[in-house]
C-alpha cells in the first residue's frame, strides 16, 4: 500500500489496489495448476538458496575411489565422473541455473518493455529505429547471439546472464510493440488522453497492465530457455567456470557416459524439466489470477 | 397492393399448419457458478410465408431460443421442451441429421455482415459452396444458380459481382449476399438474428423490403429476432415479446404495438425515441440561449426518480414516460410531419445562414456576434481530414455556443466521428481550425494541449472498450482529476463518490471493474469520467447507440438532466434523428464528409431542405405498422 507504484496513489485506488491484490491471490489459490507451479517454484528457490545447508558434501570435493557410482544410501543421486556427490552438485547447480534464468529474463524485461511500448506508441520516430534493430537481432539465432555476446563479455555467470538476457530482448520488444499497437486503438486510451493523461500514464498505467498476459507468456517461456541457454554457454566454457556446477554443465558433461551412467544425465535433466514446468504453471496461474475478469478459459 | 397481399396471406396462414413450433422450450447453461437458466418455457409457432418477430432487450433470451433451433449452442447448454420443424423434433436430434437440416430446411442470417463472410473467397465461390454441398450441383450449375440468387436479392450486375470479394462490397450488399446464401436451398424457415442492426437506416429499409419480398414470393417463414420496435412494425405479422427468458406477450403486430397488454411491452414502446415528439423541455431550448451554467435556472433538477441509485438501471421504472415525453400511443404516426415538431422550433427557420451551426463558409463569425462575451464552446472552421489521399471530412464548419447542445447526424462513413475526434483533440485535421472555448487547439503539441483538456472531454459509443478493464471504475473516474491535480486523497475520494452519484450509481461501486457492470452502467461511468473536470464542452459520439432502448432512455434522461444542471455545451454525434431531436437545439446533417444541411433542430426535421435529410427521416422506422406501410408504399 505504501509501496503503491502508481504515482500519487490512486484515491479509491489505494483500497481497490489492495483488494485487487487480495482477489488475485485468492484466485491463484483456487487454481490447482497454478498452485502446483507456485509450490514448485518456491521449493526450487528454497533448495537453491539453502544449498550450502542442504548439500551433504562439498560439490567440488573430488573422490577418485567413487567414480560414477550408482545412487545409494551414501550418495543418494550417485557420483559423477570425478567422484563428486551428485546431489550436492544438483543443488548448487540449481543455484547457478536459477540465477542465470531469472536474472536474464528480468534484464530482458527491463530493457525490452519500455522499448516495445515506445516503439508501439511513437510510430513515427521510435518505431522505425527500434524495429529495425529488433529485426537485425532476430536475424541471428538466439544461441548464436548469446554465444557471441558471452564471448565478447568474457566467461562468468553474470556475463552469461547478460548475454542470454540481451538475446531475449528482441522477442519481448516484438510482443510488447504488438500489444501496444493493438491497445492504442482502444477507446479507453483515447478517453485517458482526453482526460489529460500524459504519455507515461498511458503507457505504464493503461497499456502495460493490459499486455500482462502476453508478457507473462514470454517470461514463462523465457526462463526455461535461459536455463538451457546457460547450459550451452557453460558447455562451451562461456558460462560458469569449473568446478562450480550448473544443471547445464552437468547435463552436457554426462553426455559421454549416457550408456554406462544414465543417472548422471537423468537427475539434472529432471530438475530442468521441473523448473520449466514450475515456471510455466505459475505463469499460467498468474495470468488467470491477474485478470480482473477472473476465471475465463 | 402489398396491403392486401399481406392481409390475405395472414388470414390464410391462420389455417395453415405452422412449419415451426416451439413448445415449452427451456435452455440452461452449466457454468462455474452453477446452472443458469437462459429461457424458461418459451413457446411460439410460425407458419409458412409469415414473419414472426421475437422482440426483447439484451439478456432476454431471444437469440438463445433461436440458436437452440439450429443446435448452435455451446456444449454446456441443456435444452428441454420441444421444437418441431414440419413435425420433426429438433430437440435432441442427432448432430448428423441437424447438419442436413441446417441451410437446407432452416437457415440463419446473422447480425454482422462484416464477419459472416470469409474474406479470402469470392462471393460466388461461397454461394456455390452451399449449393454444391447441399444440392450436389455441378460447378457450372452452381455458378448459374448463384447468379440467379444474387439477382433475387437485388444485387446489380450479378454475373460480375460473383467474382467480387466481400471487402469489395458495402455492408448492405454483404448482408444481401448472406441472405442469398440463406435462401439458396429454399429453406422452410429463415432465422434472422438482428439482420439490420449493424446497417445504416437507409440500407436497413432496403434489406427489410427484401426480406418481406422473399417471404411472400418463396413462402419462407421468417423468425426475426430484433430489439427494434420500428423494424417490428415494418416487417412483422406477429410479435412475441420476451423478457428474462420468458414470453411476456404475443399477438398480432398491430395489437401489440398499438394496444400492448403487458406492462413491459408498453414500457419498451415508450422508451423508443420517437421523431415528432416534443423535446423534453430540451436543454438549450432556443438557439440564442447561450446561458452559462451559472445563469442557467437549475432548480436542483430532480434525479431520475425512483431506484436511481440501484445498480441495475436496465430495469425500467414505470416512470419512463415522464412528463414531457409523450405516451406511446399519443405520439402520432406523423413522425417528422411539420405540424408536430414545429412548436419546438421556436427559432425562426432561417436555415442556410442559421446562427451557431453554419454551413461551410456561411459566415461563422456573424453567427456568434450576439455572444460577444462568451466564446463559443467549440468552433470548427473548414475542417478537412484526409486519410491516404481520401477526404473523409471536407470543409466542415460547426459552431457550438456555450451551454448549447448541437447534433451532428450522419450514417456510418459520413465522417461524423472523425469530426468529433478532431474536436476532442484526438486527431489532427489536415487543414482547418479547431477552437475550443476560445483557444485554437489545431496545431498545439500534446504537451501544450494537455492543460487545456480540462475544458473538453469525450464519451464514446462502445461501453465495452471505453473503460480500462484493469482499472476499477473509481480509478477511471479519478484519473482526469489526478492528471489535472484537481484533488487528491480524501477530497478525490469524495469527488469520485459525488460523480458516481450524479450519474445515478452507488458511490460504493467505485471498487467494481468494468466487466462487473452492465452496458448502461458502463456508459454512466464514462459520462461521469467525462464530466469529472466540469468541462465546458462534451463531445458525445453515439453514447447510447449500443444500449438497449430502455437503457438508452434512462441514459438520455440522465444526460439531459446533467446538461441542464451543469450547463456544458455538447456536440452530440448520432445516427438517430429521434435522439437528436430530443436533445439538441441545432443540428447539422453530414453525408460523405460534408454538411449537407444545418439549422435549428425543429426546423430541419420538420422541413428538411436537402433530399438526404428527407431520406434519412423517411428511412428511420417507427413503431407503427400503418405508418411503416404508408412509407413503404411511398418508397415504391
Amino acid at each position: 500500500m505504501t509501496t503503491d507504484v502508481h504515482a500519487g496513489t490512486p484515491t479509491s485506488g489505494a483500497g481497490a489496489g489492495r483488494s485487487q491484490r487480495r482477489r488475485a491471490l485468492r484466485r491463484l489459490r483456487r487454481n490447482p495448476a497454478g498452485m502446483v507451479g507456485l509450490v514448485l517454484v518456491v521449493l526450487l528457490v528454497l533448495a537453491a538458496a539453502l544449498a550450502p545447508l542442504l548439500a551433504p558434501a562439498d560439490p567440488a570435493a573430488v573422490d577418485f575411489d567413487r567414480l560414477r557410482e550408482q545412487p545409494s544410501a551414501a550418495a543418494w543421486l550417485g557420483t559423477d565422473e570425478f567422484g563428486r556427490d551428485q546431489l550436492s552438485r544438483v543443488l548448487f547447480g540449481l543455484r547457478s541455473s536459477l540465477f542465470v534464468g531469472v536474472l536474464a529474463v528480468l534484464l530482458a524485461v527491463v530493457v525490452a518493455v519500455p522499448l516495445g511500448l515506445a516503439a508501439g506508441y511513437y510510430r513515427r520516430f521510435v518505431d522505425p529505429v527500434v524495429s529495425r534493430l529488433t529485426d537485425t537481432m532476430l536475424a541471428f539465432p538466439f544461441l548464436v547471439l548469446a554465444v557471441g555476446l558471452a564471448a565478447i563479455l568474457g566467461p562468468s555467470l553474470l556475463n552469461a546472464a547478460i548475454a542470454i538476457g540481451v538475446s531475449q530482448v528482441p522477442n519481448i520488444i516484438r510482443v510488447m510493440r504488438g500489444e501496444t499497437l493493438r491497445l492504442a486503438n482502444e477507446n479507453y486510451i483515447d478517453a485517458a488522453v482526453a482526460g489529460g493523461a500524459h504519455d507515461g500514464v498511458i503507457l505504464f498505467r493503461h497499456i502495460l497492465p493490459n499486455s500482462v498476459n502476453a508478457l507473462l507468456i514470454q517470461v514463462t517461456v523465457g526462463i526455461p530457455a535461459a536455463i538451457l541457454g546457460e547450459a550451452v554457454l557453460s558447455f562451451l566454457g562461456l558460462g560458469v567456470q569449473p568446478p562450480t556446477p550448473s544443471l547445464g554443465v552437468m547435463l552436457s558433461s554426462a553426455q559421454p557416459f549416457f550408456a554406462q551412467a544414465p543417472w548422471l544425465a537423468l537427475f539434472p535433466g529432471l530438475v530442468i524439466v521441473a523448473a520449466t514446468l514450475a515456471f510455466n504453471l505459475l505463469g499460467d496461474g498468474l495470468r488467470d489470477a491477474l485478470d480482473p475478469k477472473g476465471h475465463r478459459r | 397492393m402489398s396491403t392486401t397481399a399481406s392481409g390475405t396471406a395472414h388470414e390464410e396462414a391462420a389455417e395453415v399448419e405452422p412449419v415451426l413450433r416451439l413448445t415449452d422450450l427451456s435452455v440452461g447453461f452449466r457454468t462455474e457458478d452453477g446452472p443458469v437458466r437462459a429461457t424458461t418455457g418459451v413457446g411460439f409457432d410460425v407458419r409458412p410465408g409469415e414473419v414472426l418477430a421475437v422482440v426483447g432487450e439484451s439478456g432476454s433470451g431471444k437469440s438463445v431460443s433461436a440458436m437452440s433451433l439450429l443446435g448452435l449452442l455451446p456444449p454446456s447448454a441443456t435444452v428441454t421442451g420441444s421444437a418441431t420443424l414440419a413435425g420433426e423434433e429438433l430437440v435432441g436430434m442427432p448432430e448428423r441429421r441437424l447438419r442436413a437440416l441446417r441451410g437446407n430446411e432452416i437457415a440463419m442470417i446473422f447480425q454482422e455482415p462484416m464477419t459472416s463472410l470469409n474474406p479470402v473467397f469470392t462471393v460466388g465461390w461461397q454461394l456455390g459452396e452451399v449449393l454444391r454441398e447441399h444440392r450436389g450441383l455441378s460447378r457450372a450449375a452452381a455458378r448459374e444458380r448463384s447468379r440467379e440468387l444474387l439477382e433475387l436479392v437485388g444485387i446489380p450486375e450479378a454475373a460480375r459481382r460473383l467474382d467480387s470479394y466481400p471487402h469489395q462490397m458495402s455492408g448492405g450488399q454483404r448482408q444481401r449476399v448472406m441472405i442469398a446464401m440463406a435462401v439458396a436451398c429454399d429453406p422452410r424457415v429463415l432465422v434472422a438474428d438482428e439482420p439490420t442492426t449493424a446497417l445504416d437506416v437507409t440500407v436497413q429499409a432496403e434489406i427489410l423490403d427484401l426480406l418481406r419480398d422473399l417471404c411472400r414470393r418463396l413462402g419462407t417463414a421468417i423468425v426475426l429476432i430484433t430489439h427494434d420496435m420500428g423494424v417490428v412494425a415494418d416487417i412483422a405479422d406477429r410479435v412475441v415479446v420476451m423478457r428474462d427468458g420468458q414470453v411476456v406477450e404475443r399477438g398480432d403486430v398491430r395489437q401489440v404495438l398499438t394496444a400492448p397488454r403487458h406492462e413491459y411491452t408498453a414500457t419498451l414502446l415508450a422508451a423508443v425515441p420517437h421523431l415528432g415528439r416534443p423535446r423534453s423541455d430540451g436543454p438549450g431550448a432556443a438557439g440564442a440561449d447561450t446561458a452559462t451554467g451559472a445563469e442557467r435556472p437549475s432548480p436542483a433538477a430532480p434525479e431520475p426518480a425512483s431506484g436511481g441509485t440501484e445498480p441495475s438501471p436496465q430495469v425500467v421504472e414505470p416512470g419512463v414516460a415522464e412528463p414531457g415525453v409523450a405516451e406511446p400511443g399519443v405520439a402520432e404516426p406523423g413522425a417528422g410531419e411539420p405540424e408536430v415538431a414545429h412548436e419546438d422550433a421556436a427559432t425562426p427557420p432561417t436555415r442556410r445562414g442559421a446562427p451557431v451551426v453554419t454551413t461551410p463558409r456561411a459566415g461563422g463569425r456573424a453567427a456568434t456576434a450576439d455572444v460577444v462575451d462568451v466564446p463559443p464552446a467549440l468552433e470548427l472552421r473548414d475542417l478537412v481530414v484526409e486519410y491516404h489521399q481520401v477526404r473523409a471530412v471536407r470543409e466542415v464548419s460547426v459552431t457550438v455556443g456555450a451551454g448549447e447542445v448541437v447534433g451532428l447526424v450522419g450514417e456510418s462513413g459520413s465522417g461524423k466521428s472523425t469530426v468529433g475526434r478532431c474536436a476532442a483533440g484526438l486527431q489532427r485535421p489536415t487543414s482547418g481550425t479547431v477552437r475550443v472555448a476560445g483557444h485554437d487547439i489545431t496545431a498545439l503539441s500534446a504537451r501544450r494541449l494537455r492543460p487545456l483538456r480540462r475544458d473538453f472531454s469525450i464519451v464514446f459509443q462502445d461501453p465495452a472498450s471505453s473503460l480500462n478493464p484493469r482499472m476499477t471504475i473509481g480509478e477511471s473516474i479519478a484519473e482526469p482529476l489526478r492528471m489535472h491535480r484537481v484533488s487528491r486523497g480524501a477530497g478525490l475520494r469524495d469527488r469520485v463518490a459525488e460523480l458516481l452519484e450524479s450519474v445515478s450509481l452507488r458511490a460504493d461501486m467505485h471498487v467494481r471493474y468494468p466487466h462487473e457492470l452492465s452496458g448502461g452502467q458502463r456508459q454512466r461511468v464514462s459520462i461521469a469520467r467525462a464530466l469529472a473536470l466540469e468541462p465546458k464542452l462534451l463531445i458525445a459520439d453515439e453514447p447510447t447507440s449500443a444500449l438497449d432502448v430502455s437503457v438508452q432512455a434512462n441514459v438520455l434522461r440522465l444526460f439531459v438532466d446533467l446538461q441542464r444542471r451543469l450547463g456544458f455545451a455538447c456536440l452530440f454525434i448520432s445516427h438517430d434523428l429521434a435522439v437528436v431531436e430530443m436533445l439538441t437545439s441545432h443540428v447539422a446533417v453530414m453525408r460523405r464528409g460534408e454538411i449537407v444541411e444545418s439549422g435549428p433542430t425543429g426546423a430541419v426535421l420538420a422541413e428538411p431542405s436537402h433530399e438526404y435529410t428527407r431520406a434519412l427521416l423517411a428511412a428511420a422506422p417507427v413503431p407503427d405498422p400503418d405508418e411503416q406501410r404508408r412509407r413503404r408504399e411511398a418508397r415504391a
